[in-house]
């Protein structure tokens, strides 16, 4: 795993993944630098959240459904 | 730290099948757009077997919501790492498979990448997510609230979040920044809805083909087109209240050969 997190596999990861390296400075220069900085969801409510998907796709299906 | 992370990595690979007599082989499960031709599964591999002098063999799992299925019903077969699903997938992640706790290695983190206990799990990129648009197709979005504007009527796209990670992220994002007017939000938001689509890949060809205005995408989409196609008319979406956030993951599953014999008895 932390072959992964190597200087030039988070480079990897982020130039073919079009994803943010989880390590500090690589993406100091590049096109992602220009990125907005955007405020994020709490990822505790995410992991609450992901403990009922079931639930909550109920409510998605009640609402938006299947039929779009 | 380190001698655990390396204890760990060098089980990995003296556990590893024997592909022939000088090799041993590393089995990685993934998705597809990991190993696809644009991805970077390729070249991580390539750098790891030079380095590690050890085969990499990765199996595409399908789409990244399959790949944990896809482990469950591979119990019995060789698997040493899986690379590719995020933490909302997390809970069942634990639940279908063991895993071996891998700390998580030393490294100075990137400020904005959000902290979390990631169990047995080991966190290697992530986004926020967003609406994704051409700067002539949308104009003055800033917040939830505005998704809702008329204006926007059978212009956006999102996925089925029964299938698509990003469909999930979205429906998370609603009900965290609306609260109890979440299911009314939802009723709102559908008529500004061109097409829910099965997958991301599906959503975001609907945007390219200019059927839908935006795309719930991740922040960082615009990227591709501003290196790939010169083209920096494509831009994310700032919504005041917040953004969702896909952190994937990767892990090393215990498998064993009589798991369910063992269950049964």
């Amino acid at each position: 795993m932390r072959f992964l997190l190597e200087n030039q596999s988070q480079k990897d990861l982020m130039n073919k993944n079009i994803m943010l390296p989880v390590i500090d400075g690589v993406v100091q220069g590049t096109e992602f630098a220009k990125l907005p900085k955007v405020k994020l969801l709490p990822i505790d409510k995410s992991l609450d959240f992901s403990s009922n998907k079931m639930q909550n796709v109920k409510v998605w299906l009640k609402s938006i459904g299947e039929d779009r | 730290m380190l001698r655990v992370i390396l204890l760990i990595l060098g089980l990995l690979i003296a556990g590893c099948s024997s592909s022939d007599d000088s090799k041993k082989t590393l089995v990685i499960y993934t998705h597809s757009s990991f190993l696809a031709s644009y991805g970077p599964g390729a070249s991580i591999a390539k750098a790891f077997e030079k380095k590690y002098d050890v085969s990499v063999k990765m199996i595409d799992a399908g789409d990244a919501s399959l790949v944990l299925q896809r482990l469950k019903l591979d119990h019995k077969s060789q698997v040493d790492v899986v690379i590719g699903f995020d933490q909302l997938s997390k809970p069942e992640a634990e639940k279908l498979v063991q895993w071996v706790p891998v700390d998580m290695p030393k490294v100075k983190l990137n400020p904005q990448f959000p902290v979390a206990d990631w169990g047995p799990f080991v966190p290697y990129d992530w986004a926020p997510l967003t609406f994704v648009y051409k700067k002539e197709r949308i104009k003055n979005v800033s917040s939830w609230k505005d998704l809702l504007k008329p204006e926007l009527e059978g212009k956006l796209t999102i996925q089925d979040p029964r299938l698509s990670t990003p469909g999930l992220q979205f429906l998370f994002a609603v009900k965290a920044t609306q609260g109890e007017e979440y299911f009314n939000y939802l009723n709102e938001f559908k008529k500004n809805v061109y097409r829910v689509a099965p997958s991301w890949s599906s959503s975001y060809g609907l945007f390219q083909k200019g059927k839908a205005s935006a795309v719930f995408s991740y922040l960082t989409s615009p990227v591709y087109h501003w290196i790939n196609d010169g083209d920096r008319s494509y831009q994310a979406v700032v919504l005041e209240e917040g953004h969702p956030v896909q952190v994937e993951l990767a892990g090393v599953p215990r498998q064993c050969k009589n798991c369910e014999e063992r269950r049964s008895l």
